[in-house]
């Protein structure tokens, strides 16, 4: 069919900022297919600029509201890499325990109050209480569970405190932990098993899209990587996390105030189902049963399937944090104090997976400390030019059907990225021109 | 242990100029001595924190920027009800789930919010870590009204 097509989606809403769907086909041929994003930059580089090395995860920590804890490990990450200095075992297992709180309560709430409207046809999840209270309910449970492990862990259930440079500056005692395990136990696996039934009855509103994509992640030998690990390449396999700059690749487009960036090919994906798909035989079993369960296999090219993969993620990470808390206690806490003596100056990379996906901080320092240079590289600007290429598969792929579905499919692509469009300007709306 | 009473939440941005100014009245009470049974919670940018907080029944004191015209650093306590909600809608608000959608959420599930808002005249809301001094000099002024109604709920 020669269809003329105008779409534009002006602030797409329930994704974090400002962007637009713009859609132009004119006589069945697509001129125009791609996210614009308009919000406006924060220049978060130049304010670390001159910070001491006790500022910078303070700062980078308030790039988002949703993934303020990715940012701030990531950070602490950079700058102990740059100055030397090493963190006890201990330390990285506390930090592992706030990665799993940070994914689950992040998870949970895109996928159940952003992405499942979507599934079932609704303006927003407001619409959808009435009858599916209970589900709000174990998300709004998830998400203070993550806040708890925050608070116990981290000092603050929003925006941690102890989390510095070297290490903790206070440790959780073994009742508090114990405390913590016991809700994960009795509260969060139950909840998990229970999203899971909600999601398998959703399975069949999720559209049968596929378009080969390369998938980017962090991996690593042990575990299924978040807190760390080497960058993975679908196509290429393992590169240093050093080399990010090979993978990411910044460019600038006309049509969007964020970066896009390139791998191996034209566009490449990052965030759960990238990290599924690299690292899917890391997964706890349950929540490996789960991905099965809701009829998602790895490797999977199906972008709206990262919804169900950040669900799978929650049961892994929560599973993750109870088996972490055991090693904890069975090791015994050690008082400790942070190493904050800087042994070296210069660049330090540091790099772990934040719910959106693969995330970048990269710090040059002086030999006072401070900060010369800094670079962030941020998961949804990552994902930009893959959005785009989906669009521009997709669109011909359905463009018999009407101009209202077409839309709630863009919309609902779009979505399932999780998009954090204010972290990545450094922009959503559709916009179809007819 | 006193049992609370009352949940005094700070809320803003500290990269924001004067939507931080929730967070820094906050570490100001922090400082002082309130009256038994209230505790101040740390609620940043994250809206949620005041969902459990209505689930657990508590009386809750809300600090923040909001716009309402007056002059910068003027203080306004108010009930956080349905005649008032449009004011809320209308702020310049940074947070990741806004004040006017948690309470659509309390709403749907039920839940009576017990709570009162602070609302404190921002000057600037552009990127910057400092407060207006316009806005800070009235410090000890807002400390002095949050704490009088701190008392009038023990």
């Amino acid at each position: 069919m020669k269809r003329n097509l105008n779409i534009n989606v002006h602030h797409l809403t329930r994704v974090e900022g400002h962007g637009n769907i713009v859609v132009n086909m004119k006589e069945g041929k697509l001129e125009k297919s791609h996210l614009a994003i308009v919000e406006p930059p924060r220049f978060f580089e130049a304010m670390l600029k001159g910070r001491s090395f006790h500022e910078a995860a303070v700062i980078t920590s308030r790039i988002c509201g949703i993934c303020s804890l990715g940012h701030q490990m990531t950070s602490l990450k950079a700058t102990e890499a740059a100055l030397g200095l090493e963190v006890s075992k201990q330390t990285i297992l506390l930090r592992k325990l706030l990665t799993d709180g940070g994914t689950m309560q992040s998870n949970t709430l895109h996928s159940l109050f952003l992405a499942a409207p979507d599934f079932v046809n609704q303006p927003s999840v407001f619409a959808m209480i009435g009858d599916n209270t209970e589900t709000v309910l174990r998300a709004l449970r998830m998400k203070n569970i993550a806040n708890e492990i925050s608070e116990v862990i981290g000092g603050r259930a929003v925006h941690p405190i102890t989390p510095v440079p070297g290490g903790f500056t206070r440790i959780p005692t073994v009742s508090e932990l114990k405390k913590l395990r016991k809700r994960l136990v009795e509260e969060a696996i139950p909840d998990c098993k229970a999203i899971v039934d909600t999601m398998v009855a959703l399975h069949d509103t999720i559209p049968n899209f596929t378009r080969d994509t390369e998938y980017i992640s962090l991996q690593c030998d042990d575990e299924y990587a978040l807190y760390d690990g080497d960058i993975c390449s679908s196509d290429i396999g393992r590169v240093p996390v050093n080399e990010y700059r090979r993978m990411t690749n910044e460019y600038i487009v006309t049509h969007s105030t964020s970066k896009h960036s390139k791998a191996n090919r034209e566009s490449f994906m990052v965030g759960a189902l990238a990290r599924f798909n690299n690292n899917y035989s890391k997964l706890r079993g349950n929540a490996r049963n789960s991905a099965e369960k809701m009829g998602l296999k790895a490797p999977c090219c199906n972008p709206y399937m990262n919804t169900i993969a950040q669900i799978v993620e929650v049961y892994h990470c929560t599973e993750d944090a109870i088996e972490i808390i055991d090693t904890l206690l069975a090791k015994g806490l050690k008082v400790e104090k942070p190493n904050q003596e800087p042994t070296k100056h210069g660049q330090g990379i540091g790099s772990t997976e934040v719910p959106r996906g693969i995330l970048y901080h990269d710090y040059t320092y002086d030999r006072r400390g401070n900060i010369i240079r800094a670079n962030c590289v941020i998961p949804t600007s990552q994902n930009l030019g893959n959005v785009d290429d989906d669009m521009e598969k997709l669109v011909p792929e359905i463009i018999e059907e009407s101009k209202e579905s077409i839309v709630h499919k863009l919309e609902m692509l779009v979505r399932a990225y999780d998009p954090c469009i204010s972290c990545s300007v450094h922009l959503l709306d559709v916009e179809f021109i007819e | 242990m006193v049992d609370i009473n009352l949940s005094v939440v700070g809320f803003g941005n500290r990269l924001y100029a004067d939507d931080g100014i929730g967070l820094v009245v906050l570490e100001h009470l922090e400082k002082v001595t309130l009256p038994d049974g209230v505790e101040t919670v740390y609620g940043g940018t994250d809206g949620f924190v005041l969902i459990d907080l209505f689930r657990k029944k508590k009386r809750v004191l809300i600090i923040d920027a909001v716009k309402m015209g007056k002059k910068p650093g003027d203080v306004c306590i108010f009930e956080l009800d349905a005649d008032n909600l449009n004011i809320i809608e209308d702020h310049i608000s940074f947070h990741s789930f806004g004040l006017s959608e948690i309470l659509n959420l309390t709403r749907q599930l039920k839940i009576e919010p017990k709570a009162k808002i602070t609302g404190i005249e921002p000057m600037n809301l552009k990127l910057g870590d400092a407060i207006s001094p316009e806005v800070e000099k009235k410090i000890p002024e807002i400390v002095r009204k949050i704490v009088e109604e701190c008392k009038s709920y023990v």
